[in-house]
């Protein structure tokens, strides 16, 4: 990114102006007409040695660049990849936290982690479709990039009418999908795990089973 | 539509793409051409439960597999004949979307049958799926009823076509008219027999039976004698119309 598209990573970390030794900011509100981050936490330096593997380095600002090539919605640019970044990190948290109990056999009876990983099943949603946001704003104003222009991109022989009825027509094919994937889910959820097979069944079965020992 | 300026290699190289991507087609007709016809023919000859899921077992290991022939060969056009594939896709905008959103039922009704055990729910999906497999051979058979008889193309190497107009061979053509419709039932009747033979070669029993059955008489809806005849009846028209 820091290499080939400076414009869109800089959208991305929110960075304004050029920086030496620049902060990656973790939560910050995005301001893009007075073009500043409020209320930021933000590690120091950190963004200059992700991109330049040096802590003193620069880091190209928003405002080396024309303002007519930079992505046109920077705030939800902004957003979309610090929803994905943090999401991400927080992913990796719980899967080391877990993991070492698991490692130290002590997962199972952990409710506490168990609940966290039953709670957050829908954040890898969010996080998949929250990159995927990040990757199509961010590549504007450009279908190719440096070639292209999103504005020139168009088709001149299908009219928008067109456009718009197969959008809706694959809105509602995947409204469609949705309900019977949430359906067979709900479905799965409820019919539960299938109990083990094998040598290891009657143990778990007595322990599962209200009945057993009556 | 391309650089006829062409030197003699990069003719050699249009050649070769050209050859490549005609080969990913017919791989995708004999292929996947199977089980759109297994799709069609289960309406027929499948009369229970387990018969419609008979057939799907044997399409199931290979069908999604035989789709990514047509997926291939639409990479390929991109990347070797880019004016082709632009022109094609954005003139045939909306039968191709039509024809992705019933590859999506198809493979719906595929997917999603065995997952609940309910009689309402298997017919429902058998529905789905044999419904699109036969309405993706007629859209298949309109496409290459289309090539056949032409497009209006512009000067700029473009062109739109409606999905339908008055269902004549005229100067405004639609994709669907009486010759593309006719073409696409012959698709649908060609699948099937093609779809008939696999269902025959894998499977045994009254299935069986009734598929080989139903062969002759669909053989007959093929027959190359009658087609040439279509063919001769609606050249002279199309060309009529200088597209």
């Amino acid at each position: 990114m820091t290499k080939y598209q400076p414009i869109t990573l800089a959208a991305m970390e929110g960075l304004f102006h050029s920086e030496t030794g620049a902060p990656i900011v973790l939560v910050g509100q995005n301001d893009t007409d007075r073009q500043k981050l409020d209320n930021t936490i933000y590690v120091p330096k950190a963004l200059s040695f992700l991109t330049h593997r040096r802590w003193g380095a620069e880091v190209k600002g928003l405002n080396e660049f024309p303002r007519d090539r930079w992505p046109d919605n920077i705030p939800l640019l902004y957003y979309c990849y610090h929803s994905m970044v943090g999401l991400g990190t927080i992913f990796i948290a719980i899967a080391v936290a877990a993991g070492f109990l698991l490692w130290r056999k002590q997962l199972f009876g952990a409710r506490w982690i168990l609940w966290i990983l039953m709670l957050t099943f829908p954040f890898p949603f969010i996080a998949n479709i929250a990159g995927w946001i990040t990757a199509e704003v961010g590549r504007q104003p450009w279908l190719v990039y440096g070639l292209l222009r999103t504005e020139n991109g168009f088709s001149s022989h299908v009219s928008a009418g067109n456009a718009l009825f197969t959008l809706i027509g694959f809105m509602g094919m995947y409204t469609v999908l949705s309900v019977l994937y949430l359906f067979l889910m709900w479905r799965e959820i409820a019919h539960g795990p299938e109990f083990l097979t094998g040598s290891n069944a009657g143990a778990s079965v007595e322990r599962l089973s209200p009945t057993a020992g009556v | 539509m391309w650089s006829d300026s062409a030197q003699p290699q990069e003719c050699d190289t249009e050649t070769f793409w050209f050859i490549l991507v005609a080969l990913m087609v017919i791989a995708y007709v004999v292929l996947d051409g199977f089980d759109l016809g297994a799709g069609i023919i289960s309406l027929f000859v499948a009369r229970t439960h387990d018969e419609r899921h008979l057939i799907l077992r044997a399409i199931g290991p290979v069908w999604d597999g035989n789709e990514v022939w047509l997926v291939a060969a639409a990479g390929a056009l991109f990347f070797a004949f880019p004016p082709l594939y632009a022109a094609s896709f954005s003139g045939f905008y909306l039968p191709l979307m039509i024809v992705l959103w019933l590859l999506m039922l198809r493979g719906i009704g595929v997917e999603l049958r065995s997952h609940v055990d309910d009689p309402l729910w298997w017919s429902f999906f058998d529905f789905v799926f044999s419904f699109s497999s036969v309405l993706l051979a007629i859209f298949f058979g309109a496409a290459v009823g289309n090539v056949v008889r032409g497009v209006p193309l512009g000067a700029d190497g473009y062109f739109f076509e409606a999905l339908w107009t008055d269902f004549q061979v005229g100067p405004h053509p639609g994709i669907l008219d009486w010759y593309t419709v006719v073409i696409g039932l012959l698709a649908v009747a060609a699948l099937t027999v093609h779809g008939a033979n696999y269902v025959a070669l894998k499977t045994e029993g009254d299935l069986r039976a009734r598929t080989s059955g139903s062969q002759p008489s669909l053989v007959a809806a093929c027959d190359p004698d009658r087609v040439e005849l279509g063919r001769e009846s609606v050249y002279p028209a199309a060309r009529h119309q200088q597209f």
